[in-house]
């Protein structure tokens, strides 16, 4: 494992395409966290020059522990379909690298170079979490004036849903990009199956098997913070907890991803 | 008993109806320098990406060391295989370190690869900056790292200039000394000739010829004579042991011998039993007219 860990390291370190758009990733996510405080303030301010008593002010403490831990993965759950376009690029550079051929010849296992992407899975699911740990304590601490070091904890079970949430989201797209090989084209079906053909089957039946699809049954992890501002916008699925049963999906659907990878490889001519 | 590092038995690759490897047997001796020829598309790539597993085989069997191509076989097999693949943005250092690491190899060796194959001094430049001859080389070397038992080498001097092709060749001379089994693919007969001691023909993914290099040089030698009495030349031939497999075309004379025997032999005995010769030519068949004889005949 050791020696994996250093192979796939040596090829991400030097890799400068990457290490930009992980960076692009990581500044869009920070400005919309950022953003997201400006404009709930903006709002609030044209609410109250409108004089209207009627509609509420929405919420400008977001940054307060505990409750920066939901708010802040609700919101970088939007931004995974980035982390999940480097995902893809990782994996279809050994393809247009021809790589994997390379590396089989070279003494590794079909095994072991799925056990290399599943390792970037886990690495930039961690590097995405780390990043929202980061800024929440440091904008929680910022902001919050009155809170125990329990209050700080207290939600850290959204962070660790959501680390679940990006592994299962990059191990979809990993999967994708193995069967696939192209990365334009596997972005392209990952853009089509999230936002439009897996969204269709999951509200028509979301009653019985649709909060159970894939994606929606990862998303559903992290539901939107019981907020007033979620209710203005009329979205009903708000929580305050974090679903088992999503939690085993997911992590049943990423083993399950990873297999199918598997397959691809162990019967594909390389 | 013999030490075989290889044995293949029955190995065939179909793809829907077109058969790349039809049913190759061979097996293939330590310390052996074996080469595989054939024309462009006769299907010598595609054994070897079977024998490293790196396509996946229709049918049959073969066995490296005894075992079946397991992962650790592979570590103590060096190859290349039609072009080099590497990660382009990194160097050949880097490219190296990856080798390195997957066969548990020192880094230190990475340095002593790079001199063998004359990349050393461009060791930190990155792949996608090298010329084509470059990437070849360190393809071989990348083959070499951590001093495999076995090299499979697929069209090694592919893109190299001459210079490049005299090292190359030199090079594999080098480790065949070494005691190393090394399979060579080519579509180069004269490099076949100048570097391996047994071959194997390919055509269209059929073995139509196995055997020792200097085998098929050797056996057939054809001398041509003619001589002022025609019928007392054919009388005294035909009357002899060893020059008795001979035809005419038109006026002339052919005598297909073993190559051991020498045509001064032949003229002592045709003066002895008082024929004058009035032509006589050696008419050696090179290893290239064998091969295009063998080529040719299972069309």
């Amino acid at each position: 494992m050791k020696s994996l860990l250093k192979i796939e390291w040596i090829k991400v370190s030097r890799n400068r395409i990457f290490w930009v758009m992980l960076a692009i990733y990581i500044v869009a996510l920070i400005m919309a966290f950022l953003g997201l405080q400006a404009m709930l303030e903006s709002t609030n301010k044209s609410i109250e020059e409108s004089g209207l008593a009627s509609v509420p002010l929405l919420p400008t403490n977001i940054y307060l522990f505990p409750h920066i831990w939901h708010n802040i993965t609700f919101v970088a759950r939007f931004f995974k379909i980035f982390l999940a376009v480097v995902m893809i690029i990782l994996v279809t550079n050994e393809y247009s690298y021809n790589t994997l051929r390379q590396n089989l010849m070279t003494g590794l296992s079909r095994l072991d170079l799925i056990k290399l992407k599943v390792l970037d899975v886990i690495i930039l699911s961690a590097v995405s979490t780390l990043v929202i740990v980061i800024f929440g304590l440091f904008t929680g601490v910022y902001y919050s004036s009155d809170y125990t070091f329990w209050d700080m904890l207290r939600k850290l079970n959204y962070v660790a849903a959501y680390f679940l949430m990006i592994t299962g989201f990059l191990s979809f797209a990993m999967m994708l990009a193995f069967l696939v090989k192209k990365p334009a084209f596997t972005i392209m079906i990952l853009l089509v199956y999230s936002y439009i053909i897996e969204l269709i089957p999951a509200f028509k039946y979301s009653d019985t098997f649709g909060e159970y699809l894939p994606l929606r049954s990862m998303n559903l992890l992290i539901e939107a913070p019981n907020t007033p501002i979620f209710e203005l916008l009329n979205i009903s699925s708000a929580s305050s907890s974090i679903p088992f049963s999503h939690i085993v999906a997911t992590v049943v659907y990423s083993i399950i991803f990873w297999s199918i990878s598997y397959l691809v490889i162990k019967n594909r001519d390389l | 008993m013999e030490d075989y590092i290889l044995e293949v038995e029955n190995l065939s690759k179909h793809y829907g109806k077109l058969k790349a490897v039809d049913n190759l047997s061979f097996k293939l001796e330590r310390g052996e320098v074996y080469g595989i020829l054939g024309p462009n598309g006769s299907g010598k790539t595609t054994t070897l990406a079977m024998l490293i597993d790196v396509v996946k085989k229709s049918s049959g069997s073969f066995s490296w060391l005894g075992n079946s191509a397991g992962d650790n076989t592979r570590k103590r097999i060096g190859s290349m295989l039609e072009k080099p693949n590497f990660y382009d943005y990194l160097s050949a250092v880097d490219n190296l370190k990856i080798v390195a690491e997957i066969r548990g190899v020192d880094y230190s060796e990475i340095d002593d690869v790079l001199e063998q194959v004359g990349l050393l001094e461009r060791k930190k430049s990155r792949f996608k900056t090298y010329s084509l001859g470059m990437k070849q080389r360190l393809a071989i070397g990348a083959a070499i790292l951590g001093k495999p038992e076995v090299l499979i080498l697929d069209e090694p001097t592919n893109g190299l200039d001459p210079e490049g092709i005299a090292e190359v060749r030199n090079l594999i001379k080098k480790l065949a000394a070494d005691n190393k089994t090394i399979i060579l693919a080519s579509h180069l007969l004269d490099e076949v000739q100048k570097v391996c001691t047994k071959m194997l023909v390919l055509k269209k993914g059929v073995k139509i010829f196995q055997g020792s290099v200097n085998g098929l040089e050797k056996d057939k030698m054809i001398i041509e004579i003619m001589a002022d009495d025609m019928e007392l030349l054919k009388n005294v031939l035909s009357q002899s042991v060893d020059f008795n497999n001979f035809k005419q075309v038109n006026q002339i004379i052919q005598i297909e011998v073993n190559s051991n025997i020498n045509k001064t032999a032949l003229s002592t005995y045709l003066f002895e039993n008082k024929v004058m010769v009035s032509h006589l030519a050696v008419k050696q068949e090179s290893l290239e007219e064998n091969i295009f004889e063998l080529l040719k005949e299972t069309k």
